[in-house]
């Protein structure tokens, strides 16, 4: 069909307007997944929309897409020595068979983008045929608006500014889809004029009423924040007994039971990067709990300037800065991975650091010192994975880190023997471990977590008992599983990242609160030095490895695994720096799942639009299904009720008292047709008159298809 | 319609206004070989009706008036004593003809009722053991005054079940009853309208009547409408298998008249009330409450569903 110079600008106007609020799908997904190469998808999407903007065949287009598809692949992960089309058929042969042998969670980066891309395509495609065919957006503009303010909702992505826009573009384009339907049903010729005079009110009005509404003053929201406020509901009810309060404190003698939320800030921190923040470790378990060989004498003072001794040692990174605000009176420095050396304000200021456990604290006269901020500065450690491959034994080291209560029960040492058999390396043994608990029917909950009794292991309640707790149980377990197959381990306290509030200039807001208070596991692994593990269901440290293997294996791929976890964090009991106003809950919206949410909604939307707009598919469909059919009487039986079914849905439907030529008769009243009753008696033939008759099946054939298709809306 | 039949109920036309469904009607009840009862008032044409359609079909019109003093042998015949070949030699009754209007048939005092009856039932007269056939086709129109009449005789529901359809006359309209007027006024139109039948052709028309197709879903129906009025709480005593045979004969005969070789459930539908209607006996107390026969019907049809797919035995 050729074009009109007025439908190819109004065509390009649309395509561009599409472009604007694909494009807004993509930044959230980008961000919470930290997917990079924005533009590259930005790109692609642009292809798409050109080409079929263009209208060129099919085959061509195609090869287009897949053509780009292939180069972005190679651009961004061909950075071996392979030529591109190695790397190509390699990446093919490795996936092929990950999906062949049915691991599909071990597909390559490459697949993930491509399958990105191929969804990219299909979603092009299906734009394409809402607004050349169909003339109406409105769906995926109610679904963007859905998309975005649940993302804005649920996870740290901000929508304020995307919201306005897709808005007011959606807004737009369905007008302007409007008026196209409008020009279509009365084949009206339009003039360029004409069309400007239809069109531009509406651009103007929707356009200014957009700008007012972002630029006016807005009052408070009425309703107060979703998932603090369903956390809050939910924690109705657990007040009473013994439940603990979230929050960092010494004293973790004895673990276990319940918790509530308590979203106190502590600190704000400026960072580069999203990380968790140390304050301090324990060694030894009591199997009730942890305690800490760490006393006055391990302890020594340091000066601003001076080197400290942290177990962890500083990367070859770039060194950077983090500001912390405290926000309550704590007594510890937070310390980041790879940590050099503090800022203080008060240069007079000097530093104690407990060698033992790693507190670093304050040295200062003035007590309202520390709530002025400090700056750390730290060089972010990379671990190389070839190296941590390479480690198959663990030198008897510190006994303090492979200490274990005599009480131990002998499962808890089976159980890690089992799970680390397979394993050669003392890494893959701890990611081995790590794993089992995302693996088993381990829960992670806040609520009914048990505490053991007297003589009770609190490590062997919850790994074989209870299975469910929070990152107490599961990073005690861990270090006591490592410890069990001889690998030094160590249980680390401190906060989790975070929840992202706003980033500029490559830095970004975290605010910290009790919440986030956080436990976890390093593993010391010869030649590499100690190695955070993360074992808690939901959670994820972003720990930078560098991947510097010729081949990937196992659990290979990523440069760098991040995710946001907005996660608050429990710690124990009575704490007295705690203030008291708990709050939140747990819920975990960790890196999946808010997208099976979106996709839930994506599903239910779908079938209510199905649903409701099933006099529109329905008869096509069955005709489709029944066209070739209609030859006999069983086929024209299923044929007959297919129509009746279909007529109900336009409000004709046979009661079961009534004959079929009363039906008939009703119906070809309705319709102001003869067709039904033509239909019905040669069906009543079929049923009625003892043995099948031959009829004339093009003519029913006919009747039948202009009934089904006069019940299409 | 079937050309023959429709011919004949145009000639009834001619003397008949606006009486097309009673001689259709009458016709199903003729091709099934069944008896019509009509109940309704005298004066509304039940005579006239069945003259008109005996002189139609070229028969033999008998007429017996029921009288309270009327004997069975007044109906069926009488052996009388020869003086010429010193025998008795049986003089046939009224009986003896091929469509016999039975009038007011609940005047008469029950003996008579019940010679009536069996003969009807038997198409046999039987006087001093000697068994004759009655001619064929043989068909009675009966007429009975409402029941609540005075000096009335009711049928009993057993001879009553001999009857295929019960119709009810009904007056008629304005119009109809102007144009009635206008025809009297004249001669007698009855005298005009002549035979467009002969007998055995009407006797064929009865053979292929008994091929026309009851499909097993048909059956069903009928038979889930006979039980359902058994069931039927405002009904004594629901109608018997042998309603269920009528009704499949007089559907059958229905849908010849109509032109088709099949039964289909609006011929039931149709029928039902006709051939039902004088079968069941409702409850007094329902009867107080206002319920008729014809209401009964209704309801059971409204809730019997109507077969729409093939029959498969369960």
């Amino acid at each position: 069909m050729k074009r009109s110079g007025i439908e190819l600008a109004e065509q390009f106007l649309f395509y561009l307007i599409v472009f604007l609020i694909v494009r807004e799908w993509l930044v959230p997904i980008m961000q919470l997944t930290d997917t990079g190469y924005f533009s590259l998808f930005s790109l692609f999407i642009a292809l798409c929309l050109i080409l079929s903007y263009l209208g060129w065949p099919l085959l061509v287009s195609c090869f287009l897409k897949m053509g780009f598809i292939l180069w972005a692949l190679v651009y961004v992960y061909n950075d071996s020595e392979l030529s591109d089309w190695a790397f190509l058929s390699y990446e093919l042969k490795y996936n092929f068979t990950v999906l062949v042998n049915g691991d599909w969670t071990l597909v390559s980066d490459p697949i993930r983008t491509s399958l990105l891309f191929v969804l990219i395509w299909m979603l092009i495609y299906l734009i394409q045929y809402w607004i050349t065919v169909r003339f109406t957006i409105f769906y995926f503009f109610v679904l963007t608006v859905f998309f975005i303010a649940t993302l804005d909702t649920f996870t740290d992505y901000d929508g304020t500014t995307a919201i306005i826009k897709v808005v007011v573009l959606g807004l737009i384009m369905t007008s302007l889809l409007f008026v196209k339907r409008l020009i279509q049903t009365t084949n009206a010729q339009l003039k360029w004029s004409n069309y400007l005079i239809y069109v531009a009110p509406i651009v103007v009005f929707i356009g200014v009423s957009g700008v007012v509404a972002a630029v006016l003053p807005k009052s408070e929201p009425q309703w107060a924040d979703p998932v603090p406020y369903f956390k809050d509901w939910a924690g109705i009810g657990h007040t009473g007994g013994s439940i603990s309060q979230v929050g960092y404190g010494d004293n973790d003698e004895s673990l276990g039971g319940p918790f509530v939320g308590d979203n106190t800030l502590v600190y704000e921190v400026e960072t580069p990067i999203r990380q968790y923040w140390r304050v301090e470790t324990k060694d030894t378990y009591t199997s009730k709990g942890w305690e800490s060989t760490a006393n006055m004498d391990s302890e020594m003072i340091l000066e601003q300037s001076d080197p400290i001794p942290f177990s962890i040692l500083p990367g070859d990174k770039e060194a950077e800065k983090v500001t912390v605000y405290p926000l309550t009176n704590q007594p510890f420095l937070v310390q980041a991975y790879g940590t050099t050396n503090y800022n203080l304000n008060n240069v007079d200021d000097s530093l104690k650091f407990n060698q033992a456990n790693e507190k670093m604290v304050i040295q200062t006269s003035n007590v309202e010192m520390h709530l002025t901020g400090y700056e750390l500065v730290y060089q972010e450690p990379s671990y190389s994975f070839s190296q941590l491959k390479d480690v198959e034994t663990s030198s008897k080291g510190n006994e303090r880190y492979l200490q274990l209560p005599e009480t131990l029960p002998t499962r808890v040492k089976d159980l890690a023997h089992e799970i680390t058999a397979d394993y050669d390396s003392v890494y893959d043994k701890a990611r081995a471990i790590e794993s089992h608990f995302k693996r088993g029917d381990f829960k992670y909950e806040t609520t009914n977590v048990a505490i053991p009794s007297a003589d009770e292991d609190y490590v062997d309640q919850f790994l074989f008992e209870t299975k469910r707790g929070y990152c107490d149980n599961f990073s005690t377990s861990m270090v006591v599983l490592l410890r069990s197959v001889g690998i030094q381990a160590r249980w680390v306290k401190g906060f989790a990242s975070g929840e992202r509030i706003s980033s500029s200039n490559g830095m970004h807001w975290y605010q910290v609160t009790n919440n986030d208070a956080h436990s976890w596991v390093e593993a010391y692994i010869d030649g590499v030095g100690w190695v955070p593990f993360e074992p808690t269901i939901g959670f994820n440290n972003p720990v930078s490895i560098n991947y510097d293997v010729e081949t990937p294996e196992d659990d290979v791929a990523q440069q760098l695994e991040k995710k946001e976890d907005v996660v608050p964090e429990p710690e124990e009991e009575d704490k007295k720096e705690q203030v008291a106003a708990a709050k939140s809950k747990t819920i975990d919206f960790s890196k999946w799942q808010w997208l099976l949410y979106v996709l839930a909604a994506i599903l239910l939307i779908a079938g209510i639009v199905l649903w409701k707009r099933r006099g529109s598919w329905q008869p096509k469909l069955a005709v489709q299904i029944h066209q070739s059919k209609l030859k006999d009487a069983t086929t024209f039986e299923d044929g007959y009720f297919v129509l009746i079914k279909q007529l109900e849905r336009i409000h004709l439907k046979r009661n079961d008292n009534e004959t079929l030529q009363q039906f008939a008769k009703r119906v070809d009243a309705q319709l102001e047709t003869t067709k039904m009753a033509e239909l019905t008696a040669v069906y009543e033939q079929i049923i009625y008159a003892g043995k099948a008759r031959q009829f004339d099946t093009s003519k029913v054939k006919e009747s039948w298809e202009y009934l089904i298709n006069r019940t299409s809306s | 319609m079937n050309e023959q039949i429709e011919k004949i109920i145009n000639n009834i036309e001619k003397v008949m206004i606006g009486k097309r469904e009673i001689a259709e009607l009458s016709i199903v009840s003729l091709l099934a070989g069944g008896h019509v009862l009509l109940e309704d008032v005298p004066g509304v044409g039940k005579t006239m009706m069945v003259r008109a359609l005996s002189k139609s079909l070229g028969t033999t019109f008998k007429r017996i008036q029921f009288t309270p003093d009327l004997l069975p042998s007044d109906v069926i015949g009488v052996s009388v004593y020869n003086p010429k070949t010193l025998q008795f030699e049986f003089r046939p009754g009224p009986i003896v003809g091929n469509i016999v209007l039975a009038d007011e048939i609940n005047r008469t005092s029950p003996k008579t009722q019940a010679a009536l009856l069996e003969s009807m039932e038997e198409a046999s007269v039987t006087v001093d053991g000697e068994t004759i056939q009655l001619p064929k086709p043989f068909f009675v129109m009966a007429t009975q005054n409402p029941i609540e009449y005075e000096g009335t005789y009711p049928l009993p529901e057993a001879q009553l079940d001999r009857f295929l359809l019960k119709i009810k006359m009904g007056y008629p309209s304005k119009e109809e009853e102007i144009e009635v007027l206008r025809r009297a006024e004249k001669a007698s139109s009855i005298d005009q309208i002549e035979a467009v039948i002969s007998l055995e052709q009407l006797i064929e028309l009865q053979q292929q009547v008994k091929q026309v197709h009851v499909e097993d879903n048909i059956k069903e129906y009928i038979v889930s409408l006979a039980q359902t009025t058994r069931h039927n709480e405002q009904v004594y005593l629901g109608v018997s298998p042998r309603a269920s045979i009528a009704l499949m004969k007089a559907a059958q005969a229905y849908a010849f008249m109509k032109g088709r070789a099949f039964v289909i459930p609006d011929d039931v539908q149709y029928l039902t009330k006709f051939v039902f209607g004088h079968r069941l006996i409702l409850r007094p107390e329902a009867r107080y409450e206002g319920a008729t026969e014809e209401k009964v019907i209704e309801s059971v049809l409204r809730y019997v569903p109507v077969p729409v797919k093939r029959f498969v035995q369960q």
